[in-house]
């Protein structure tokens, strides 16, 4: 029985990955290009380096309070008061980036895909079948995340692979030629590309080796920097920078460039967005998860799995309220930001010099 | 209760079709060529400045209950712009137009004289998520639908013979295959590039020599001849014949593959390097006793004579597109490269400076095979 609880550290690895890896890896090379040129790609691994140093406090402020969860912790270290504030600004981040998230799927199928079905449909269907995974326990998530995770390695081997016949590798040419002045803010921009990371430290908990578990959530987020970079290089080897200027979703559009023989298989974006539709399910399911998860704490219900479909409403109606795709990125890209740079790096960092302080006077 | 919930929605799967909006795919035209022209009869304040041409083949002929009518169908309209003209087609198709097996767009030289047209159909056709992106380019002199009209009857293949042989350069050098993003790509770096000819010969399309654009605007045309020279020298190596006149007598050279590399040196003006090697076999010479190359220094004079023969007419290329202001040779590309500090100081007059630059072939042609006869 306590064997079920658990979940191994790698599938918390594979949780990692698949939930940080979803809508923003379709626009990443487009954001990168548009500030830093060629050199898109330092933003890209600096961004991911950087948040390695927030996932180690928050590896040490759980070594410091051991068979403790995320809430107890900060229970203790800031009462129930302040630290339920924290909370709940970390749920309204997990509700808006799963709203954020829905509608860019939605926007994109119906790009490609879906033409004549509304937007809403295409939303509340993505939102109910995540509602399914979101209810279950953590082991689920951790299973689903290690079965997506090879669809996704899956899903990067096409596109390499497509790739490979019109790629030119010399537009990644010159190296190092940028504005550098711009470097800061390309680098927060990549740094938005890594949140849901975040998801780990609710699975922190349910781990059966805690030892090593860092080891693993370090591994994976470089897999995600590898990902990130290997896309990156073959959308810039295929398009050249001014045309990944003008394409809203690089990505996607590697799979319009191929040229297949025979007649009737001409579109390949339909195998390309099957494949991606799986990797947002695992961003969505696990975001929704961990939403209900602190709706759950904060307010001390029972069980998680009604309160996903009472935030069902609320995701749904934040997804719709940007009128069009520039509106999705502007407006409520921007508020997600902010919430993102709080949860990424302003609630690790708080919690961990709190938990520091409070250990420190007890021992005093 | 519970169980006869779970067969009432079980049930209540057979009444849905499944599909948001179901649609057969023979209820659908496939457009697999475009032509545009330029409407002549357009009056002032008239938006339709174009006549947009669809080509879709006739389904029902495909197969084995085929009917034998008609392959292939064109339908012509004035139009605003290329999507925005098959709504204007809906009151002559049965059905509506599908665009991800678009193959090949032409355009009518006339239309490339509008500046403001081109850019506007560039950018349509890049915007739309339902257009290949890899749909081959062409130019004609004349009318573009008049091109799709005569190889309607002409194919016996839905692929269409058009695309066909504008697919690649695989096995010709005499144009250079364009499609819609390299085109895009080219205006991007260089402002210029070269995109097929296709004409009308005796009642058959012809593709042979291009069409110079230059800031999405036509410039001039060039035979294959010139075409074949900037091939070369941007490596675009197939399949090729080179002629040459050797001992007063005509000699055929056929490559079968090669490759062109610049570099590019500062030291007393801008010198760029090409290296530029070909390999092929000799395909024909003279039939006779005493002119027999199987010896080492014949086929070397005869290397030398062919490489004399390239250098000349890629210089007289070079004159020619330094005349009419066409950097075509990829240096500018290869600058920004690999070179992007000059670049950046030369790039804003890079065309008045162009032929100044010096060039410096080094060219080297291998006869590998000499048949089955010395």
């Amino acid at each position: 029985m306590k064997k079920n609880e658990t979940i191994s550290n790698l599938q918390i690895r594979n949780l990692l990955i698949t939930t940080v890896i979803g809508v923003g890896i379709l626009a990443l090379p487009n954001q990168m290009v548009t500030i830093l040129d060629n050199d898109g790609w330092i933003p890209i691994i600096l961004g991911g380096l950087l948040v390695i140093p927030f996932a180690v406090m928050l590896d040490r402020v759980y070594k410091l309070y051991p068979d403790k969860n995320i809430y107890q912790i900060g229970r203790e270290v800031y009462g129930k008061l302040i630290f339920n504030i924290f909370m709940i600004i970390i749920l309204m981040y997990f509700v808006i980036q799963d709203a954020y998230v829905a509608r860019i799927f939605a926007e994109v199928v119906k790009a490609y895909l879906l033409e004549t079905t509304p937007t809403e449909i295409i939303i509340i269907t993505i939102l109910l079948v995540s509602a399914y995974l979101a209810r279950c326990e953590i082991q689920v998530l951790g299973r689903v995340a290690t079965l997506v995770y090879i669809i996704l390695i899956t899903l990067v081997g096409f596109l390499v692979l497509i790739s490979l016949p019109d790629a030119d590798p010399t537009n990644m040419l010159p190296v190092f030629n940028a504005d550098f002045k711009k470097l800061p803010s390309a680098i927060t921009g990549a740094l938005f590309s890594y949140a849901g990371y975040e998801v780990v430290f609710i699975a922190y908990s349910s781990s059966d080796d805690k030892n090593n578990i860092l080891k693993y959530i370090i591994r994976g987020l470089l897999v995600v920097i590898g990902i990130y970079l290997i896309v990156f290089v073959i959308t810039l080897s295929l398009f050249g920078i001014d045309q990944i200027k003008r394409e809203l979703w690089p990505t996607i559009a590697i799979a319009n460039e191929v040229d297949l023989p025979g007649y009737f298989l001409e579109n390949l974006e339909g195998i390309v967005l099957a494949l991606w539709v799986v990797v947002v399910y695992s961003t969505l399911g696990p975001l929704l998860f961990a939403a209900s998860r602190i709706f759950l704490n904060i307010f001390t219900t029972k069980s998680h799995d009604f309160i996903v479909l009472l935030l069902i409403p609320i995701i749904y109606v934040i997804s719709i309220l940007p009128v069009n795709v520039v509106e999705v990125y502007e407006k409520l890209g921007k508020v997600l930001n902010y919430f993102i740079a709080v949860s990424i790096i302003g609630i690790p960092a708080i919690l961990f010099i709190g938990a520091l302080v409070k250990k420190r006077r007890s021992k005093a | 209760m519970k169980k006869l919930l779970v067969l009432l929605l079980i049930s209540s799967l057979m009444l849905t079709s499944g599909c948001w909006d179901s649609r057969e795919i023979e209820q659908r035209l496939f457009v697999t060529a475009i032509a545009v022209d330029i409407n002549e009869e357009v009056q002032e304040g008239n938006v339709n400045r174009l006549i947009v041409t669809y080509k879709y083949p006739n389904i029902n002929t495909i197969g084995k209950n085929s009917d034998g009518g008609h392959i292939n169908f064109t339908l012509s309209v004035p139009a605003s712009g290329i999507s925005q003209a098959s709504t204007a087609f809906m009151g002559e198709a049965p059905f509506p137009f599908y665009f991800k097996h678009l193959k090949v767009i032409i355009f009518s030289k006339e239309l490339l004289e509008h500046e403001e047209l081109v850019r506007h159909i560039l950018d349509e056709l890049n915007r739309s998520p339902q257009i290949n992106k890899r749909a081959r380019i062409a130019v004609t002199e004349g009318k573009a639908r008049d091109v799709l009209k005569v190889t309607a009857g002409q194919e016996y293949r839905t692929e269409g013979g058009i695309y066909q042989v504008l697919r690649s350069n695989k096995f010709t050098n005499r144009f250079t295959v364009k499609s819609l993003t390299d085109l895009i790509t080219d205006f991007d770096v260089a402002g210029v590039t070269i995109v097929p000819r296709i004409s009308i010969v005796s009642g058959k399309f012809v593709v042979s020599g291009g069409c110079i654009l230059k800031n999405y605007k036509f410039l001039a045309w060039v035979d294959q001849n010139h075409n074949r020279a900037i091939n070369i020298m941007n490596g675009i190596i197939g399949l090729e014949n080179i002629d040459t006149i050797y001992n007063g007598t005509l000699l055929s050279y056929a490559v079968t593959r090669g490759y062109s590399r610049k570099k590019v040196t500062f030291d007393d003006g801008i010198t760029v390097r090409f290296d530029i090697k070909l390999q092929g076999y000799l395909q024909g010479y003279n039939i006779s006793q005493k002119n027999q190359v199987y010896d080492e220094k014949t086929l070397e004079d005869i290397e030398n004579n062919i490489e004399e023969e390239l250098e000349k007419k890629i210089l007289e290329t070079r004159k020619f597109l330094d005349e009419i202001g066409a950097p075509l040779f990829g240096v500018g590309e290869h600058m920004s490269k690999f070179h992007p500090k000059v670049w950046k100081q030369v790039k804003d007059n890079w065309q008045e400076m162009m032929p100044e630059v010096k060039f410096q072939l080094n060219i080297d042609v291998n006869i590998r095979r000499t048949g089955l006869t010395k």
